[in-house]
């Protein structure tokens, strides 16, 4: 799993029948340090997830399949938790630091 | 997908009985303005590709979702031979 | 899933029998805004997209299932994105 920062959301009309009903966020990847890292994407929120937040990526289809109750959709990449806090050793440090 | 171009063919005699008789092509990925790169992929052929052919292959277990592929122990199948590529407007060489 | 932008086709008589009457698209991988990042690739379109409209797709295993015949590709359109609301700042307050 991955984390992400929510940046925002995507509208489309023509989509397959699996996104319908779905909430699609745009989420900017974050490293453990939470740095912007790597290119924005979009994601399937399933848990009421907002700009701001940071939160759990999952890319697995079989998780996308149990979390949106769906069989054989063409999904695997989805919001499935709002983080409170991170905690990480300092790159090059031996001690801990709360980052977020 | 990928583009590649089909530059050899790769033969082994002691191998997993599922891929006795597939062809093994050796595969350089071709990027979408027609050029070659180093990079290159060795992948069973599904549909009669020969040497010196523009090909589609995928990669994954998609490769296993190739026609009578379902059991072969793969990564990589050719599944398309190209005609012709379209991009930003203009008919690539390839 | 990736956000990304039709930027070309691909066409091929001699395909997988799966592959009938699904178009072939190169896609231009792309952030939110739509500014190019990352690969270019061939990717099947599910959903019925036009030259140079910007999508979303979903790659990998999972790719095959917008089909009921599960076609061996390993990234497919599955989106049009109509709108992006979104403020690249946010992931930078905190």
């Amino acid at each position: 799993m991955k984390l992400g920062r929510v940046i925002g959301n995507v509208e489309g009309v023509i989509k397959h029948p699996a996104y319908a009903n779905t909430k699609l966020m745009v989420v900017q990847p974050v490293d453990e340090h939470l740095k912007p890292n790597g290119r924005t994407h979009p994601a399937i929120d399933t848990v009421g997830a907002g700009e701001g937040d940071l939160v759990l990526l999952v890319e697995e289809g079989k998780a996308a399949q149990d979390m949106l109750g769906m069989k054989r959709i063409p999904v695997r990449t989805l919001i499935v938790g709002i983080i409170d806090s991170v905690d990480v050793m300092a790159r090059g440090n031996t001690g801990r630091s709360r980052v977020a | 997908m990928r583009l590649g171009k089909v530059v050899g063919t790769v033969v082994a005699t002691q191998k997993d009985p599922k891929l006795v008789g597939w062809k093994l092509l050796l595969v350089r990925e071709m990027k979408m303005d027609g050029s070659l790169t180093d990079t290159y992929v060795v992948a069973i052929d599904t549909v009669g590709a020969g040497i010196g052919e523009t090909v589609l292959t995928v990669a994954g277990s998609s490769a296993r979702l190739a026609n009578r592929a379902e059991q072969v122990p793969v990564d990589s199948s050719v599944i398309g031979i190209v005609d012709s590529v379209e991009c930003d407007g203009k008919r690539v060489n390839i | 899933m990736d956000f990304g932008k039709i930027i070309g086709r691909v066409v091929c008589t001699i395909k997988d029998p799966k592959l009938e009457n699904i178009p072939l698209l190169i896609v231009q991988g792309c952030d939110h805004s739509g500014q190019p990042a990352g690969a270019q690739m061939i990717a099947a379109d599910a959903i019925g997209v036009g030259a140079g409209e910007f999508v979303w797709y979903e790659t990998s295993g999972e790719a095959p299932l917008a089909w009921e015949q599960r076609p061996p590709v390993d990234a497919s359109i599955v989106g049009i994105v109509d709108n992006v609301r979104a403020n690249a700042a946010s992931a930078k307050e905190h």
